[in-house]
């Protein structure tokens, strides 16, 4: 019943907002992969790159959906790809949330070869396992240049505290921060635990407060002062 | 006292930009094409008034048409852009470097601009854009800028491509490969 259903909106073109949110999910891995891959089409540019710039900020400020947005334009022609994975101002803000658990290796070469992490003021790993989010987090936090201001790390399971340990020394300009529904561990024992008796583990870990970090205050005297929405 | 010597001085530089618009130079487009246009809104030009003040006297800047070698500067593009800045000489001054640029770019265009860009000639529409850039005219790049973006937003790479003019060269496999992972955008509003 569901499957014709979703047939149903596909062919009607019914336009919902969790319609989109699905489809989104399941063409998130071609959506980053297809940034790295050359567009067959391109054609010659009249409008110099500046403007084209300038026309691309202008869709995209206030664009909810701006990772797409961004890859939708890359797809246009080959000219535009290029020039959207050299400028890093068009990368101010990174959502990955619709992604679990996808190879991003190449994607963020990419995004790092060419500097596209200097300008980000927002990421959002809502959902993400803690090692991955904690990995991209890295690689963001030590690129950005103090520029990151919002951060979402809602619903990653598993994140070690040391992320906080990441953001007071690379990322002190945080304003909006979301660590609401994190589970994380700081004992190997607990990541142990967890291994053998996941069932027992989750709630063991689900029933930790974040304020139970040992890095969490010295975050908040660090960076405190900054923080104008913290969601917990 | 202050303010109100101030606002004399603003008075008279009004007087003295609406005298200055009645005094005529003249503009060469790449195409050769020379076409007259008031020194005030010439002047909106950056690179035109660069130009002029590099040249010193009016007697000078009258007779001797002011060269815009770029290619984009066509005999159409230019009259395009002489209708607009003869519009908009008189229009209160922007900062570019300090006006709060998320305003700006929220901001709508007037009933008048967006007639003056709706151009059925893509072509046209293209050389004016890239012409006012090379005149460093920003106002009228950012009515372009604006122009397009409104008729790029929201579409599909095959409807950008359509707008643009742009020629496909995936196969047609390919391209119902792409269509299919493209469900996603055509889905949305």
């Amino acid at each position: 019943m569901e499957m014709d259903y979703k047939q149903n909106t596909v062919e009607e073109e019914v336009e919902t907002v969790e319609n989109d949110r699905k489809i989104n999910k399941m063409h998130t891995k071609w959506m980053l992969n297809c940034l790295i891959k050359k567009v067959d089409t391109d054609f010659e540019q009249i409008l110099p790159n500046e403007i084209l710039i300038k026309i691309f900020d202008y869709i995209l400020v206030d664009d909810h959906n701006r990772t797409q947005s961004i890859i939708n334009l890359s797809q246009v022609c080959e000219s535009w790809r290029k020039l959207i994975i050299r400028t890093p101002m068009i990368w101010n803000s990174l959502d990955l949330q619709t992604i679990t658990d996808v190879n991003l290796n190449e994607f963020f070469e990419m995004m790092a070869a060419n500097q596209l992490f200097l300008c980000m003021k927002g990421l959002n790993l809502s959902g993400w396992n803690g090692a991955n989010a904690e990995r991209v987090l890295d690689t963001v936090a030590t690129n950005c240049r103090d520029n990151l201001h919002e951060l979402s790390l809602k619903n990653c399971k598993n994140i070690s505290s040391q992320f906080l340990q990441t953001l007071s020394t690379y990322c002190p300009n945080i304003v909006v921060l979301d660590i609401s529904s994190i589970t994380y561990f700081r004992l190997l024992g607990v990541y142990i635990r967890q291994i053998r008796n996941p069932r027992k583990a989750t709630s063991h870990q689900n029933s930790q407060s974040p304020f139970a970090a040992p890095v969490f205050r010295p975050y908040l005297e660090k960076c405190g002062n900054n923080l104008i929405s913290l969601n917990m | 006292m202050a303010d109100n010597a101030d606002h004399i001085d603003g008075d008279d530089n009004e007087d003295v930009r609406a005298q200055q618009n009645l005094i005529k130079i003249k503009l060469k487009s790449s195409e050769g094409g020379i076409y007259e246009c008031g020194l005030t809104a010439a002047k909106m030009s950056d690179l035109v008034k660069n130009m002029v003040e590099s040249l010193g006297t009016d007697a000078v800047v009258t007779t001797e048409p002011i060269i815009l070698g770029n290619e984009a500067v066509t005999d159409a593009a230019l009259k395009k852009i002489i209708e607009w800045v003869e519009f908009h000489w008189d229009d209160p001054p922007v900062d570019h470097d300090f006006e709060d640029e998320k305003d700006r770019r929220n901001e709508e265009l007037s009933h008048w601009d967006k007639q003056f860009i709706d151009v059925d000639d893509q072509a046209l529409l293209f050389d004016v854009i890239a012409a006012a850039n090379y005149m460093d005219i920003k106002g009228l790049v950012e009515v372009g800028a604006k122009h397009i973006c409104s008729k790029i937003r929201g579409k599909s790479c095959q409807e950008v491509r359509e707008m643009l003019k742009i020629t496909n060269d995936f196969t047609a496999e390919e391209e119902d490969a792409i269509h299919k992972e493209n469900a996603w955008i055509y889905a949305k509003d």
